[in-house]
């Protein structure tokens, strides 16, 4: 696929940067584009603050494409070896008292994705996200 | 993240934001929130002009609501737009803070 990439370096700040190209690259209809970026910043934040370690070249490198009528990303890194699909989604609060401050990254990542598939390739964590239109 | 504090009746605050919850604005709001005078336990948040929401940003309306609540004061969500509403829904945000869609609203259930 790739029709388009964005490579990002080992800090946080590369997410605004990362925002401003999807906006100028995504060609997607305004549902796909918001359920995109959601997943993105979402990835990406988890892989830069946990994955990567500054000062060592880590990089995250973004791929947008087409693929079977739905938008496609491709979210692949060099950092530690960690499947995000392996974790479990915690829980949608329920009150305030016992409600988690965070952790909600990976619920909202597989509520904005058609689908999400992980691989290991080549040393490096590649993270597949399909966004297909949604009946209105 | 531009943000502005207004003082509206019954000793209720209301915070506007404008821009992003994303990571860096996140940071900005945390910040903000964190340094609001902790007299002040009646908040609405504004977020007409916040036009995106994600998980960084639901820690931070969460942890004020936390903070407010024990102090024994209350956050209200005023006005989220569509997708941020939807990723209140996904996280369960909407079930443990109030959302009012117009300033009254928030201000009595501020109240």
């Amino acid at each position: 696929m790739a029709d388009t990439a964005i490579t990002l370096g080992a800090d946080l700040a590369e997410i605004a940067r990362m925002n401003l190209w999807l906006e100028a690259n995504h060609g997607a209809s305004e549902d796909v584009f918001e359920r995109m970026k959601l997943c993105l910043n979402e990835a990406v934040e988890n892989t830069i603050r946990y994955g990567l370690k500054s000062g060592q070249g880590g990089k995250v490198e973004v791929r947008l494409g087409q693929k079977g009528g739905c938008a496609e990303i491709e979210i692949i890194d060099n950092g530690v070896e960690f499947d995000p699909l392996e974790r479990a989604s915690p829980e949608a609060m329920t009150d305030l008292e016992s409600a988690s401050i965070g952790g909600f990254g990976i619920l909202l990542m597989r509520e904005a994705a058609t689908s999400l598939e992980y691989e290991r390739r080549e040393g490096r964590n590649v993270l597949t996200a399909r966004f297909c239109q949604r009946e209105a | 993240m531009e943000i502005k504090d207004k003082e509206l009746d019954h000793g209720v605050l209301k915070v506007t934001m404008t821009g992003s919850l994303d990571v860096a604005g996140s940071d900005v709001a945390d910040a903000h929130f964190a340094a609001i005078d902790q007299s002040k336990t009646r908040i609405v948040a504004d977020l007409t002009h916040v036009d995106f929401l994600a998980s960084v940003g639901i820690r931070v309306l969460v942890k004020t609501a936390k903070a407010l609540g024990g102090r024994g004061g209350k956050l209200v969500l005023l006005n989220p737009n569509d997708a941020a509403r939807r990723v209140m829904f996904t996280t369960g945000l909407d079930r443990i803070v109030p959302i009012a869609d117009d300033e009254q609203s928030a201000v009595i259930a501020a109240s």
